[in-house]
């Protein structure tokens, strides 16, 4: 019943457009005054858990992140992949999946992807006639590729809530992410074979001198994964010092470099950035309070009596769980998402013997496709604001890309463990 | 009035940039002084987790001033007329504010019950820093969070009863 409550509360909070702190706040005072639960004591708590340092990783890629977008870090990607792709029919939606697949493992933020992308390639794409529905469409749906390429956010909190190692988790997305990229490239290139007008770029002179001008402007964009991710691999740093050595990288090259910062657009980037950290983690704070409350309560045991009570058959458990996640992902970020599902779901999902890892994987490609999944879709509206077009027109596109991208990806995901197991395992060992 | 409040925003903005510069640039120092001096910063995780505190709660508040919490707009995306999206966004910030007023009660009585053993209070094994600090710090950021919904409320409100009012997107225009 409390349980019950909880949910409605949140669902009405949410819906009726409360911030997700709030919404979860109102959840609180409810367990306060109906559940007789002292609730400052849980905000000590709340203090205790979250005086990590492995979480300073996030405002710090959140940081790096708004510096690089204000930086013009992602011009010379799209830049580099269009040269390949540009020339063929749907090449330049493509490069645009994969600029969202390296800028994301650079922020690992969907919504800076989107943002940061978007902003550079959707009006080359209308240039080029591509319908804007589709494009809003594609970019929404490319933007949490951020979520499964390393290094991710979702991750590093999953990790810390379940007391996982951080880059096992980083590597169980890997292989999620590529099968999504791959499906996401063979939809664009179904959807555009039709479209006659597109307008596709044409040869360069010479190609090899093109190629290399391009790729020697994009060096500095594409060593920056490189230093995050040999660095947090090869054992020099931890993902939160990566995180501090992203934002000193990032601050050179768009100063120097790429020359997209000035002192005005810094200060601006750093307030932007703050505030999106405050946003970030005073949700995370009263997410993960009502979280530890609902456990202390003991409703991950009644919630694994209940789904027991309807079908103790693995299969089944696992696709009512995707659909819960698929549902949380609809009605919250991924940051609340994964605050929320991970402690409640987990015992079940150990119960069922499916490996802690293999479920940051399910959980981030959930929450990841939650994020488009309309109606509560935030990267959808996103998109739809940055492509200047409206959610009906990006709804059609949205809609076959869940169904032939994201469902089988998730699918994949949840019943082929080896895809997000195989990595961590090759890497260390059993 | 419109000068105290920009004087707040001001600096909310001034103290999150200087928490987010010093917390990157400490863990840049931390790398630095492993591998160029082979050496450590002994228990920086203690003041650095503490700035943290500072930016996550005043960069709350400050993510309410400028109304950009994460938040499903999925009524206001139904509703046609200015006037009723006013209405309903002041409602809706009446609610937040309540909420805000619940949410800095309750870390008003976490704060009093750190000073309850004064004058041995807990603090940090190193630096001595006492817990209470990042907990106002935490109290500071709920207060504010409550102030700006109150004001947005008013100011939703102000809308709903004159529409022809020109909108602000955030209080730091105000």
């Amino acid at each position: 019943m409390v349980l019950l409550i909880v949910f409605v509360i949140l669902c009405i909070g949410l819906v009726i457009g409360l911030p997700v702190p709030f919404a979860f706040g109102a959840a609180l005072i409810y367990l306060g005054y109906f559940a007789d639960t002292e609730v400052s004591t849980f905000l000590t708590s709340g203090h205790w858990r979250m005086n990590a340092i492995v979480l300073l990783a996030i405002p710090m890629f959140i940081l790096a992140g708004g510096i690089m977008n204000r930086g013009r870090i992602a011009e010379p990607l799209v830049e580099l992949v269009s040269l390949t792709l540009g020339r063929i029919r749907g090449g330049l939606s493509a490069s645009a999946i994969f600029a969202c697949a390296v800028f994301g493992s650079i922020s690992g933020s969907a919504a800076a992807t989107l943002t940061c992308i978007g902003g550079v390639i959707l009006p080359r794409l209308e240039k080029s006639n591509y319908p804007k529905g589709f494009s809003a469409a594609l970019i929404a749906n490319c933007a949490p590729l951020g979520l499964l390429i390393p290094p991710s956010s979702i991750q590093i909190i999953y990790a810390w809530i379940t007391r996982q190692s951080v880059l096992k988790c980083f590597l169980a997305t890997v292989i999620p992410g590529l099968i999504l990229i791959s499906l996401l490239l063979v939809v664009n290139f179904v959807m555009m074979r039709s479209q006659k007008n597109l307008i596709v770029e044409d040869a360069p002179e010479s190609f090899a001198r093109e190629a290399t001008k391009r790729t020697s402007y994009a060096i500095p964009a594409l060593l920056m994964p490189v230093i995050i991710i040999g660095g947090i691999y090869g054992g020099i740093m931890t993902p939160t010092e990566a995180a501090g050595i992203a934002v000193l990288y990032a601050v050179p090259i768009g100063f120097l470099f790429y020359k997209g910062l000035t002192w005005t657009t810094f200060k601006d980037a750093v307030i932007e950035s703050s505030t999106t950290t405050g946003a970030v983690m005073v949700m995370f704070f009263m997410v993960m309070i009502v979280s530890r409350l609902l456990v202390f309560e003991d409703i991950p045991a009644l919630a694994q009596q209940f789904v027991y009570s309807i079908s103790a058959n693995p299969i089944v458990i696992l696709l009512m769980i995707n659909l819960l996640l698929v549902g949380i992902g609809m009605l919250m970020d991924d940051v609340s998402g994964v605050l929320l599902a991970s402690p409640l779901l987990l015992p079940m999902i150990t119960d069922l013997g499916i490996d802690p890892i293999q479920f940051a994987a399910i959980i981030g490609v959930n929450l990841g496709m939650g994020n488009i999944t309309p109606p509560t879709a935030p990267l959808l509206y996103l998109g739809a604001r940055i492509g200047n077009t409206s959610v009906n027109s990006m709804l059609k596109p949205t809609i076959i890309m869940i169904i032939f991208a994201w469902i089988p990806t998730l699918i994949l995901t949840t019943f082929v463990p080896w895809l997000s197991l195989g990595l961590p395992e090759l890497i260390f060992g059993r | 009035m419109k000068t105290a409040l920009k004087w707040i925003v001001q600096t909310e903005r001034a103290i999150i940039v200087i928490c987010s510069l010093i917390i990157s640039f400490t863990f840049c120092f931390v790398v630095l002084l492993r591998y160029g001096f082979e050496s450590d910063l002994f228990a920086f995780e203690e003041w650095v987790l503490t700035i943290a505190f500072l930016l996550y709660f005043i960069g709350g508040a400050a993510a309410t001033s400028d109304n950009v919490h994460i938040k499903a707009d999925i009524v206001l995306e139904l509703l046609k007329s200015e006037k009723t999206k006013a209405g309903f966004q002041s409602f809706v910030m009446v609610l937040e504010t309540l909420i805000g007023v619940m949410l800095t009660y309750y870390a008003v009585l976490m704060v009093m019950n750190e000073f309850v053993r004064w004058p041995n209070i807990p603090t940090t094994t190193v630096h001595k820093i006492p817990l209470a600090v990042p907990r106002i710090f935490i109290l500071a950021g709920f207060a504010l969070m409550t102030f700006h919904a109150a004001l947005h409320a008013f100011r939703f409100f102000t809308l709903y009863r004159n529409p022809d009012t020109v909108t602000q997107p955030s209080l730091q225009e105000d």
